[in-house]
């Protein structure tokens, strides 16, 4: 030995007796910080002793607390007692090994988790002479491991309680976890599942897919894409649709398998086809309706017109030889072709209002009103009509439109005096999230009684000699308001003038409101 | 030419037009008129250019001064006549008088897109036709037309 050449034999016994202590102070570390105490029993002296850390995991004070088995079986819990010391017993009478988990009491009302293992010792004879073993604290690592119990168990109740499928693999592609929506969605057997043959559960998958290839060709692309998230729909042969996603699952930033997570959505999916092709339908017949009314219109034009010149041709060429009644019967004839022309055109006008997708845009309503008013200069100036505009807002919508509708309200509240000269007033009032217009008239007034009536195309409450006219002005503003969204109606008292109102989305009206709190206002 | 005195033939006119009622009432209309007209009609679209290219039994028909069109023709409509003509180096020239009964605003501006020379919506009655008739004898009056 080295260090007895360079210190002689005395110097050699202290330096034994040194690293004897040192090795005794390293174990007393050693088991403080695994919180293992060492304890043993001589048989034959009857005797127990236990380690220092020992008598700390118990919560006895190791210099006034002397070991004894009764000391320690105080300790345990009252419900671990008998079956301490029954394994103890058993295992002494057996000569074996023994471990076993139990809970202690301190002197405080503390509740530690040990575990205890012990050795029998036998002597050359196979005489039991003592036995030995260990305590651990495993308190900690034992709540670790219930926190743990804790949120799997947590985990699993989410994962069973999803209304998706659920299924998780590793890098080798072996099933590590599904839920039972998994197995259900998938008609897979459970006796499949449960047999861990991944092989058998992906063949299941596969026969039901319409496009198997390109499911696996997909999977196999994500297996080597880590990282990659992925979203996609699957086409069952039996109909039936699922969304797949998939997630890598990660450990410490690595990535160890895949969840896979399917979700049926079959019938929202046929309802989104259904409403698609509805839509469809909708607007291919809403453009045959156009196209009809547009062709219907100029066909029905080219035999009326055909009518009505060799009507006048017979009474050019033939006239000399026709009464005055006959002349007026051909006037008359004429007379109806012309009426049922502006019938056709104004069905033609009424026909492109059609809703389309023309751009929104802010439009500011008096200049609109006041170009509705510039279109009507003629029949304002003939009938000495006044026409006056209040606060008129910006609002969104189509300019060419709204013009329309400000045009034959106006039209209107002229063309139905009274005897006053017409007196006509637009106003707008914001609320509601809408802005409500109001075109009044001095004019003739309407019955209630044909409030909506008057809305309907070609609907008349007058001959054509007092009011001539087909009636398609107010239809048209039907059309377009609620093609817009907006509503429109009419209030009045016969003889007492109209109200006609109609409403538009205000989607600036917050913005306006805003600006109104202004306190330069 | 076009000067009412000193007219030595007709004005040839070539109306694009599938109702014979329409070229009818088109033949009576120009009878009040001083100047002298040849009307031709063609059917159809493709009877336009045949004509207008003296192709197949128009093989002798004579270059119109004018050319009344149609929108609605059979075969070939209007707008391909009026875009065939306006793209045709020889047949750009002639005076394109669109006439139809379409107001419709796109027909409009595709018909002078298309560098129709006048739009002229049909009128509704014969009498209002003879109107349109007056007004083109004045306006050939006025005009100078290419000589070739």
């Amino acid at each position: 030995m080295s260090a007895g050449r360079s210190h002689g034999p005395r110097g050699a016994r202290e330096a034994t007796i040194q690293a004897l202590k040192k090795s005794e102070a390293l174990l007393k570390e050693a088991q403080a910080i695994a919180h293992i105490g060492y304890w043993e029993r001589d048989v034959a002296a009857d005797r127990l002793a236990w380690s220092e850390e020992l008598s700390r995991i118990l919560g006895l004070d190791p210099k006034a607390d002397h070991p004894n088995f009764q000391v320690f079986l105080d300790r345990v819990h009252p419900d671990d007692r008998t079956r301490v010391r029954e394994t103890v017993e058993s295992a002494v009478r057996e000569r074996r090994p023994f471990q076993y988990f139990a809970r202690v009491v301190r002197p405080g009302g503390e509740v530690r988790r040990v575990q205890v293992r012990g050795n029998v010792g036998l002597d050359s004879r196979g005489e039991h002479v003592r036995t030995y073993g260990t305590v651990q604290d495993c308190t900690d690592v034992m709540a670790g491991e219930e926190l743990l119990e804790q949120s799997l168990s947590a985990l699993r109740a989410v994962i069973e309680s999803t209304a998706d499928g659920i299924l998780v693999v590793d890098r080798e592609e072996k099933i590590t976890a599904y839920n039972n929506k998994f197995t259900e969605m998938w008609r897979i057997p459970s006796a499949v599942m449960a047999s861990g043959d991944d092989a058998k559960a992906v063949e299941y998958v596969l026969s039901q897919l319409k496009e198997p290839e390109r499911f696996k060709k997909k999977v196999r692309e994500l297996y080597s894409q880590d990282d990659a998230d992925s979203f996609d729909v699957l086409e069952f042969k039996d109909g039936r649709i699922f969304e797949r996603y998939s997630m890598p699952q990660k450990l410490s930033g690595r990535t160890i398998g895949r969840v896979w997570s399917f979700r049926d959505v079959t019938r929202q999916r046929r309802t989104e086809i259904a409403l698609a092709r509805q839509a469809q339908d909708l607007a291919r017949s809403n453009a045959d309706l156009e196209q009809y009314a547009s062709v219907a219109s100029h066909d029905l034009k080219e035999p009326l017109r055909v009518v009505a010149s060799y009507l006048q041709l017979l009474e050019q060429r033939y006239g000399e030889n026709l009464d005055e009644e006959a002349s007026k019967y051909i006037r008359r004839a004429v007379a109806g072709a012309a009426r049922m022309q502006n019938l056709i055109d104004d069905l033609l006008e009424y026909s492109r209002w059609t809703y389309r997708d023309k751009p929104l845009r802010e439009v500011d309503s008096a200049s609109a009103a006041r170009q509705a008013v510039e279109n009507l200069k003629q029949a304002v100036l003939a009938g000495k009509a006044g026409v006056r505009l209040g606060e008129l807002p910006r609002v969104v919508f189509v300019e060419s439109e709204l013009i329309q509708v400000f045009q034959n309200l106006i039209a209107n509240g002229i063309k139905f005096r009274g005897a006053e000269p017409p007196r006509i007033r637009i106003r707008a009032e914001r609320g509601g999230g809408e802005v409500v217009f109001t075109v009044s008239d001095n004019g003739i007034g309407i019955e209630p009684e044909y409030f909506s009536r008057i809305f309907q195309i070609f609907t008349r409450l007058h001959g054509p000699q007092k009011y001539p006219g087909s009636g398609v002005g107010l239809a048209i503003c039907k059309k377009i308001v609620e093609g817009r969204g907006g509503r429109v109606w009419v209030e009045s008292r016969p003889g007492r003038g109209s109200d006609f109102k109609f409403t538009i989305k205000d989607k600036e009206g917050e913005h306006a409101r805003n600006a109104k709190t202004d306190p330069s206002d | 030419m076009p000067e009412t005195r000193k007219q030595t033939r007709p004005i040839e006119i070539l109306m694009v037009e599938d109702s014979p009622d329409d070229v009818e009432l088109t033949k009576e209309s120009l009878k009040g008129a001083k100047m002298s007209f040849k009307l031709n009609v063609a059917e159809d679209g493709v009877e336009a250019m045949d004509y207008l290219k003296r192709e197949g039994r128009f093989a002798d028909a004579a270059r119109p001064d004018l050319v009344l069109l149609d929108l609605k023709l059979p075969k070939k409509d209007g707008h391909e006549v009026l875009r065939e003509i306006k793209q045709d180096k020889d047949l750009r020239r002639i005076p394109v008088i669109v006439l139809t009964t379409s107001k419709n605003e796109d027909d409009v501006t595709r018909a002078y897109d298309e560098y129709a020379n006048c739009y002229v919506v049909k009128p509704m009655d014969l009498i209002q036709l003879i109107g349109v008739a007056k007004w083109l004898e004045d306006w050939l009056t006025v005009v100078k037309l290419p000589k070739e």
